[in-house]
Order: C-alpha cells, then sequence, then structure tokens
C-alpha cells in the first residue's frame, strides 16, 4: 500500500465517525425537557394552563355558564329582598 | 422539505421537526469534533449541546444572511473551540503500541500509517487543523468554511495548504526517521 492510498483510506476512516443510534432522540428528548422548564418559570403558567383546560373541555364551560347564572341570579334576589324590606 | 421548511415549523412549535434537521446533521457535526478531540464521548456531549444551542437560537437565524449548515457548524466550531481550550490535555490522539514496525501485512501497515496521520493531524496548530478538518475529512468547500470562521477565501486556502504541507513535512520526516 502506496503513502497515497494510505492517506486516502485514513480520509475514509476519519469520514465514517460512528454515531450512537440514539443521538436525535436525545436531543429531542433534552429539548423537549428545556420547552417544559420554558413554560414552567414563565410567570402566570399555571394560570394559562388552567384557562387552557377549561377553555378545551365544554362540559367545564357549560357548568362555568350555569355557575354564574345562579350566582348572578343569588344576588338579584338578595338585593331584591333588601328593598322590598324596607 | 428544504432546511428554511422546517426551521419554520420548528418555530411554530414542531419540536420533532427539529429532529430532522438533528438526522440530516448530526453526522458532520459529531464527526468533525471527533477529528478535532478524539474523544468519542465528547464529540457526542459536544454534538448534543450544539444542537441545543442551535435550537435555543434558532429565532435569531437568518436564512437571508447564510445558509443554516453554515450557521449550525460555526456554533459547532466555537464550541469545539472552547472545549479544546478548556480541556486541552485531555485529547490526546491514539497512538499504536510502540514497537511495532512496519511488516507485510497491509492491515499493520495501513494501521500504522492511520495513526501516524492522526499525530500529525493533532499536532497541527487548532486552525491549520480545523479548515484542514472541514475541507479534507468532512469535504465543506473553502468558500463554506471561509464564511463560518469569517475571513477571507484566501486565508483559508493559505490555511489549508499550510496544513498539507506539514503533514508533507512531517511523514517525509517520518521516511527519514524510519530508514535510519
Amino acid at each position: 500500500m502506496n503513502k497515497n492510498d494510505s492517506y486516502q483510506s485514513w480520509l475514509e476512516k476519519r469520514r465514517s465517525t460512528e454515531i450512537s443510534r440514539e443521538f436525535s432522540k436525545d436531543v429531542i428528548d433534552r429539548i423537549s425537557l428545556y420547552e417544559q422548564k420554558q413554560r414552567e418559570t414563565k410567570p402566570g403558567w399555571e394560570m394559562a394552563r388552567w384557562l387552557e383546560w377549561v377553555s378545551l373541555t365544554p362540559l367545564m364551560q357549560t357548568a362555568l355558564i350555569i355557575a354564574g347564572i345562579v350566582v348572578g341570579a343569588a344576588r338579584w334576589i338578595a338585593a331584591l329582598q333588601i328593598i322590598l324590606s324596607f | 422539505m428544504n432546511d428554511d421548511e422546517i426551521i419554520q415549523r420548528v418555530l411554530e412549535g414542531d419540536v420533532n421537526g427539529f429532529g430532522l434537521l438533528v438526522e440530516k446533521y448530526q453526522k458532520k457535526v459529531v464527526g468533525m469534533i471527533y477529528n478535532m478531540t478524539r474523544d468519542y464521548q465528547t464529540s457526542e456531549d459536544l454534538g448534543q449541546d450544539v444542537f441545543m444551542e442551535a435550537y435555543r437560537s434558532l429565532r435569531s437565524f437568518d436564512s437571508a444572511r447564510s445558509h443554516f449548515s453554515t450557521w449550525l457548524y460555526r456554533i459547532a466550531q466555537n464550541k469545539t473551540l472552547n472545549a479544546i481550550k478548556k480541556k486541552k490535555p485531555l485529547f490526546v490522539p491514539d497512538v499504536p503500541e510502540t514497537g511495532s514496525t512496519r511488516n507485510a501485512f497491509h492491515e499493520v501497515a495501513a494501521d500504522e500509517f492511520h495513526a501516524e496521520f492522526d499525530r500529525i493531524l493533532h499536532r497541527l496548530p487548532v486552525k491549520q487543523r480545523l479548515a484542514f478538518v472541514w475541507a479534507e475529512i468532512e469535504q465543506l468547500s473553502y468558500q463554506e468554511i471561509a464564511e463560518m470562521e469569517g475571513v477571507s477565501l484566501g486565508t483559508i486556502k493559505s490555511r489549508i495548504s499550510r496544513a498539507r504541507q506539514q503533514i508533507q513535512d512531517a511523514l517525509k520526516d517520518r521516511k527519514v526517521i524510519a530508514h535510519e
């Protein structure tokens, strides 16, 4: 084997660096973890998450509307009772 | 799907889209780091750091100014050079057992040459070594390397030419020693 062949085979060897199969998965896992931490450390994240959950749940939306009507009606009734008592 | 389209997807919140970029460039990034450091674990760890850094800075990437690959390789290069500065004594190229002389078996002869090339490469000044690794091993164009380094094309040509010359000189010296 002459020097040029050796050089070419060395280049080929250097070009064929092995990478673990998990490499890209590990990177994506790290990114996901980073994203999760970013979300958690943002102010108001808990509230935003709660609102997101509420807005995504039709049953919860209906329940909140009914609760709002009931509380509102109760207040009006209480106010009328006070006015009528004079 | 080209790089810009993938980047757009990632910026819209598709983290997994970034996996496509990792798959596409991991070999060159990790390969370059490995050929600069000769430390397998370091090359994978640093490689991950490179992609993390790229992800975090993705919004600052301007496709009108450079290709994504050039931008990514620049991150890889900076991280590698920093790591080499910090951990210089730890990066030792593979050295074959002393006393093994060239014999009739081609494989042994090739291994000897490979180890010799490795040693010579790692004796080069770091900028020459980097330019040589990008150009000869990772097969990047001179123009791409110049953009990455932020230097002129002539500077890169000169670095690679000097690196080649030093390798040739070192091999000549080796021949002289071998015949002594």
